[in-house]
């Protein structure tokens, strides 16, 4: 997947408030681990895309679902192989030796790829809307330190860096005549570390650069920072936020109220 | 006076030698000062020492002697690196300039004016929403310099800071540089380049194995030819022609363009034939070009291009950052698969092939040695290609190699540890062994010292004496011009000119547009009426016959 995802647009989603955007990652997630009621999960993923749809990021978040697709199929075949290993008593719609496969089994390895792909795609939409400083200034506003908060968001700032840097290194070392598509895996892991090594040398350099750069702007995490960027929480905000809100209250009522 | 160093010395750890010894200067406020000398002389360690860098941040070397700063409150010193993307922290441009200024607590209100001013200052206001990574590599420096400068240093040091940089990106930092002059701030400028600065530089500090070995005006240093030579700098050609032309008569000295165009605005210049040209053989080019367009997400990075490379030439792709040029030739390796159009390597399409096996007939050298550097010996390094591709190889060949290109008593040496200079001209030499019939090479002179700039435009032609083909992208102008046989100028995914480079350069219009300006030597030529002149010994011949000329011996002032 994509790491790099931030999609430089003034968006529905990127005018929230970063600390919103926060909120709302974390309640789509704690909703997504609580849960495994289809119901709930189907209103998440109505919530998703209808907030992809007013952002206009249908496209972007189609292209992270591609990306997904082979994870996905994985996780709905992987628990469908499960529950088709244990026979809930059900009348099973095809029967392999002793494995039965029930409605039951569709249904959980249905929601376990669902769940999945809402707790990637949450974290996926809040990085698509919210850059790096917005990231630390959010993180900061919930109490995070300065020091964690700004490590977040270097992480951020430098994977796609190291992403580029790596599939560069791969190209110039296949330039120099270095086969890394094909032969067998132990010939491929051998050939890779022409790729590896100067990575990590990139990488330490990189280090070092941002060590040199945290100097010569002065930052010391002990010394108190002043901010200038100003996020107010507005109108707009609390529309966003008492709208979700709904949404997941409902979601957790049917989720009571109609029970799977 | 700003900084004052007095018997400054410094050994790193494990090093056997003072990468700077006992260096003493000042530098008085208001003066834009040039730290230069050879790759490796310990220009840039000074320039650590007084940025507090070192030791503050790389402890445990051996350091003596004296730096003290006027203002009582500490060093107030600003450092500005080749890199931008390595140095600016912050998504847009309003965030990466003021990180600095939140660091020192500053109040809102104070931010506020001085991102202001210094937005305003450099004219990069409309840059500010921007993300700092959807700007070019000039934009990005001159960023990094406003974020430097908001925090206020007493000093403000560039480290080579257009070494990264295409035409448009080196017009851009002159201009600011000129701006800072103007302002009254101090600068340190540390390059082995004075080519592009010399006009705003009041004073040079020539650096010679950790040593000071000068310590002048511009224009004395300029005056002296031996002392620029032994340091490795590269200065404008004017200066070089003043100093080549003196040899041949009495000439008044001029020391940049519009002095050169004064001076010999008065001389009879003759106007050479133009180039006999044999008849157009109809020679089967190396690697020829149909139609070829490249689309990436929603963006077309090549439209339709139609191109060829000749054996035994060196063509140059020329065109800003995002023209395309990189595009191009990747796609001479099968990097980057066309969206369509055909490449036909000798006659035959190269569509089914894979990299490494085209790597066996074109050699592709990256613009950052550090992505190919991969062994810890240069010797290893060096053979690298031909053990990968498993092709044969002799000792004496290797050794010969070396020697010839400076290296050889590097040969046990960490190649990460070299200058950049060197580092580029191993990850040359380490395609070479596997005897490539075309050559790729990308921004080869980035690092480079003038002496190892001449070394490789010597292997570049040789190459080319071979037969070989060489193609190569490259923001230098100079050097293009000294050393290609043809161009091939892009914008915009286009070619807009191609053709042999005195023809290339005689379509400024063309060069306009996109952004590529001429050397200075072919701009004096052009307006003195003499066009087609690429090079020195070029101007020189239409010296030959002048009045001046004809006195002979050595007038010049050294």
């Amino acid at each position: 997947m994509k790491f790099n995802g931030y999609v430089n647009r003034s968006t529905l989603l990127h005018r929230v408030d970063p600390r919103v955007k926060i909120s709302w990652f974390l309640g789509m997630t704690i909703l997504t681990v609580i849960s495994r009621n289809p119901y709930v999960l189907g209103m998440l993923l109505a919530g998703s895309l209808l907030l992809w749809t007013l952002s206009g990021l249908v496209k972007e978040a189609g292209g992270m679902a591609r990306r997904l697709l082979p994870l996905l199929a994985m996780a709905f075949v992987t628990w469908l192989l499960i529950g088709m290993a244990k026979n809930g008593g059900e009348a099973a719609l095809l029967t392999v030796g002793s494995w039965e496969l029930e409605p039951a089994d569709l249904w959980k390895a249905a929601v376990s790829a669902c769940r999945i792909f809402l707790m990637v795609s949450s974290f996926y939409t809040l990085i698509m809307a919210t850059n790096f400083s917005e990231m630390i200034y959010g993180l900061q506003k919930f109490r995070v330190p300065f020091k964690a908060a700004f490590m977040v968001g270097l992480v951020f700032q430098i994977i796609p860096m190291m992403i580029s840097e790596f599939q560069t290194i791969a190209d110039a070392q296949r330039a120099r005549g270095l086969e890394l598509d094909k032969g067998g895996i132990a010939v491929r892991i051998r050939r890779y570390s022409a790729v590896l090594f100067p990575l990590f040398i990139r990488t330490i350099q990189s280090g070092q650069a941002i060590a040199l750069s945290m100097h010569l702007y002065g930052l010391q995490f002990a010394r108190r920072r002043s901010a200038y960027q100003k996020f107010r929480i507005s109108g707009k905000d609390i529309r966003f936020a008492a709208f979700y809100v709904v949404l997941w209250s409902i979601a957790v009522y049917c989720g009571m109220e109609l029970p799977y | 006076m700003v900084v004052s160093v007095k018997r400054l010395s410094y050994r790193y750890p494990y090093s056997e030698k003072r990468a700077v010894d006992h260096v003493s200067f000042d530098v008085r406020r208001g003066e834009t000062v040039m730290l230069t000398g050879n790759s490796g002389s310990g220009k840039s360690t000074v320039g650590g020492l007084l940025s507090g860098v070192i030791p503050q941040l790389y402890k445990d070397g051996q350091l003596s002697g004296e730096i003290s700063f006027a203002e009582d409150g500490g060093r107030q010193v600003g450092l500005v690196t080749q890199i931008p993307d390595n140095q600016l922290f912050g998504y847009r441009v309003e965030d990466a300039v003021v990180f600095g200024m939140e660091n020192l607590g500053l109040s809102r209100e104070e931010i506020d004016s001085r991102l202001n001013r210094v937005l305003d200052l450099f004219r990069i206001g409309h840059l500010r929403e921007r993300a700092v990574s959807s700007l070019s590599g000039g934009q990005k420096q001159i960023v990094c310099i406003a974020s430097v400068l908001c925090m206020e240093p007493d000093l403000l040091i560039m480290d080579e800071p257009v070494s990264s940089l295409d035409p448009a990106g080196k017009e851009l930092v002159r201009e600011v540089l000129k701006r800072l002059k103007a302002q009254g701030q101090t600068v340190l400028l540390i390059d082995q380049n004075l080519d592009w600065p010399a006009g705003a530089v009041d004073r040079v500090i020539g650096i010679d194995e950790g040593r000071i070995a000068f310590d002048g005006s511009t224009e004395a240093f300029l005056r002296n030819e031996a002392l620029y030579l032994r340091l490795g700098v590269t200065v404008p050609q004017a200066v070089e022609l003043y100093h080549h032309a003196r040899l041949r008569g009495d000439f008044p000295l001029f020391l940049g363009l519009e002095e050169a165009e004064r001076v010999l605005s008065g001389m009879e210049l003759i106007v050479p034939e133009p180039p006999l040209r044999p008849a157009e053989k109809e020679a089967e080019p190396a690697l020829a070009i149909e139609g070829l367009v490249k689309d990436y997400e929603g963006f077309r990075a090549l439209k339709g291009v139609n191109t060829r490379f000749m054996p035994g030439r060196i063509t140059a792709v020329l065109g800003q950052n995002g023209s395309g040029k990189t595009t191009l030739v990747r796609h001479l390796i099968r990097l980057v698969k066309p969206t369509s159009g055909t490449i036909r390597y000798r006659g035959r399409s190269i569509g089914d092939k894979s990299p490494a096996e085209m790597a066996r007939s074109v050699a592709y050298v990256f613009q950052h040695p550090d992505q190919m550097i991969f062994e810890d010996s240069v010797w290893k390094e060096v053979t690298f290609s031909v053990r990968s591709m498993e092709l044969p190889w002799r000792e004496e060949q290797v050794t010969e190699l070396l020697r010839a290109h400076g290296l050889l008593e590097f040969k046990e040496a960490f190649p990460n540890n070299l200058s950049m200079g060197r580092k580029h001209m191993l990850t040359i030499l380490s395609v070479l062994l596997s005897d490539p019939d075309v050559v790729i090479l990308d921004e080869p002179t980035l690092g480079m010292d003038r002496g190892l700039k001449a070394m490789l435009a010597d292997l570049m032609k040789r190459l080319a004496g071979e037969g070989k083909t060489l193609i190569v992208i490259s923001h230098e102008m100079t050097f293009v011009a000294e050393t290609a046989d043809d161009a091939i100028v892009m914008k915009d995914g286009n070619v807009l000119v191609q053709g042999p480079v005195a023809d290339v350069f005689r379509r400024e219009d063309l060069l306009d547009q996109a952004r590529i300006k001429l050397p200075e030597i072919t701009r004096l030529g052009n307006r003195l009426g003499v066009p087609d002149i690429l090079s020195i010994p070029g101007f020189l011949d239409c010296l030959t016959g002048n009045e001046a000329a004809r006195k002979g011996g050595d007038g010049g002032e050294v």
